[in-house]
């Protein structure tokens, strides 16, 4: 066969796996960074101290319990808050409720620059947002407004919110409390061992808690991401196999097209190791040459493929160097399977082939 | 002077159950020698034996290089050998080809060799591109370009015009160095004349024996 044709073959196989395992390795990108931007690795855990203690022994509990989470986590962000028993009330009778930061929410800096103290803030929607003061407990305030955040919005169950520093709030636990405590994490590992953790401490305390948490699906998810690496690592076994039997197909055409040559060349004097080195390198470059089209080709394809329409936008074909080093071993390793049966079958003696 | 000698040489071709030669005696002397016999008598398996290509189940072949018969070097140095057919690399031109059986060889000498046989226009044509006649020549002149001790030709005018085999004569009786021991294994009675010795093989195997042999 000519020698294009072994180029061809390795190419194809190549592309095909590159494809492949790089569609494979886009898929999971594209799921990891809608976890990130849609904040899935965001856990928000409710406590409730049910205990018959004196209000403010309970607040002294709380406060420790926040330095405690915050040295179980020191790597994420974690904002604890504490929302009052009492709600505040606006003009038109509406109530909201109040949650009391003790400390600067990490959100703050990068929406408003300083924490202003003390201040009352009142979170809504322009269009929701009710006019005049607002009413806590026995005073009147006049609130800073401003827009709803997410997070607040999560907590307060969609509706507008108000905070209170610590320096003004105070006071309003004594009236009954419950903790929220809001946690970023940066990879589900660490938020695995914190849920554990946290869970551990919370039974061990006897506190009411509840934790809602996508951990249950991103451990599924994380299950479907382990399955997919073990479809790559059984697809390149697939490729290697392929490879071989279709090279070592390809050497025995070749061989029983060539024999005659060998033998010609052997009886000449040429030794026959350095026949089949010549061979193996052949087989060996053309091969190497086909892969590095398969991946030079991969950008190409990847950018016509983008080009068909808005379905496609987001379709990347990249494969990583692990990758590429897989597609090799495997293409290698099926040229020297077919290149070590070729070894084998050239050994019959020249006299029986030339006549 | 190149002697080549076979002692109580036996050999038979995988899965035969009978020897083609049985401790089998031949001395082979510097100059040209014919051998003729029956097709199937073992002229091409002799030829095959004194070169290296097969070996012998039992016996001894001595012969007076100083390299193991058979080894790479023993085929380098000593032994042009032409087939029946299909000589020739068919990708290679038939100067390569020249080029590549040749190890001592140089431009000169494939030059004169090219135009001893009437080939030196078509030096780079593939086989593809050339005759029978050509074919034969050219590997004819392969086997001669490297000087070798001893030369092994296996039918070479077999289906050839009197041209070709005057050609390939005339060419075996100038080039042929007085040392070196040419073996001929042919039915063509038009190379009789060039033959220093005609070894019969038909009185080791008389007919009716090879007859049944064949059958």
């Amino acid at each position: 066969m000519a020698p294009l044709s072994k180029v061809v073959l390795c190419f194809l196989l190549s592309l095909l796996s590159f494809i492949v395992i790089g569609l494979l390795k886009n898929a999971e990108e594209v799921l990891e960074t809608q976890f990130n931007q849609r904040e899935v690795l965001t856990s928000i855990v409710t406590i409730h101290d049910t205990s018959r203690q004196d209000e403010v022994i309970k607040l002294d509990q709380s406060l420790y319990r926040e330095a405690l989470f915050k040295k179980i986590s020191p790597d994420n962000d974690l904002d604890y808050f504490r929302r009052a028993g009492i709600a505040a009330k606006d003009a038109q009778g509406k109530y909201y409720p109040i949650v009391v930061c003790f400390s600067e929410p990490t959100f703050w800096q990068e929406e408003w620059g300083e924490f202003e103290r003390p201040e009352v803030y009142f979170f809504c929607d322009d269009t929701d947002a009710p006019e005049g003061d607002l009413v806590i407990g026995d005073f009147k305030f006049q609130p800073k407004r401003l827009p709803k955040v997410p997070l607040l919005a999560t907590l307060a169950k969609g509706k507008g919110a108000v905070i209170v520093p610590y320096s003004l709030g105070r006071m309003l636990l004594t009236n009954g409390f419950s903790e929220m405590m809001v946690i970023r994490f940066n990879n589900i590992e660490t938020m695995k061992s914190t849920h554990e953790k946290l869970e551990a401490y919370c039974a061990a305390e006897n506190l009411n808690y509840s934790l809602f948490s996508a951990l249950p699906l991103l451990m599924q998810l994380e299950l479907f991401s382990k399955m997919q690496t073990y479809v790559r690592g059984g697809l390149a076994i697939l490729i290697i196999i392929i490879t071989a039997i279709v090279l070592g197909n390809q050497s025995l055409l070749e061989f029983r097209e060539q024999q005659y040559q060998f033998a010609l060349l052997r009886s000449f004097g040429s030794p026959l190791p350095l026949i089949m080195l010549a061979e193996l390198m052949e087989k060996v470059l053309l091969s190497l040459f086909g892969v590095w089209l398969a991946y030079m080709g991969l950008e190409p394809l990847a950018t016509m493929v983008r080009n068909f329409g808005a379905d496609f936008a987001m379709v990347d074909i990249k494969v990583g160097a692990e990758d590429v080093r897989l597609i090799l071993l495997g293409v290698l390793s099926g040229v020297f399977a077919s290149w070590c049966f070729l070894v084998i079958v050239a050994r019959k003696p020249v006299g029986l082939i030339l006549s | 002077m190149m002697k080549i000698e076979l002692k109580k040489v036996s050999f038979r071709y995988p899965g035969k159950r009978e020897d083609l030669f049985h401790e089998f005696d031949f001395v082979a002397t510097p100059g040209i020698t014919l051998l003729k016999g029956y097709s199937g008598c073992g002229k091409s398996t002799l030829l095959r034996l004194i070169a290296g290509y097969l070996k012998p189940r039992e016996g001894d072949l001595l012969t007076s290089s100083p390299h193991r018969v058979g080894s790479n070097r023993y085929l380098m140095k000593e032994v042009g050998f032409v087939f029946q057919q299909m000589n020739l690399l068919p990708l290679a031109t038939l100067n390569r080809n020249i080029k590549l059986s040749g190890v001592n060889s140089d431009t000169g000498r494939r030059a004169e060799l090219l135009k001893l046989f009437g080939l030196e226009g078509i030096a780079n044509h593939r086989p593809c591109e050339l005759s029978g006649g050509q074919i034969q020549r050219g590997a004819i002149a392969r086997a001669l370009a490297k000087g070798p001790s001893i030369i092994l030709l296996d039918e070479p005018t077999s289906g050839l015009d009197d041209l070709n085999t005057k050609i390939i004569s005339n060419a075996l009786t100038d080039l042929l160095p007085k040392s070196s021991a040419c073996l001929i294994a042919t039915h063509d009675q038009r190379l009789h004349d060039i033959a220093d010795e005609i070894l019969d093989f038909n009185k080791y195997l008389p007919l009716e024996e090879h007859l049944q042999s064949l059958a």
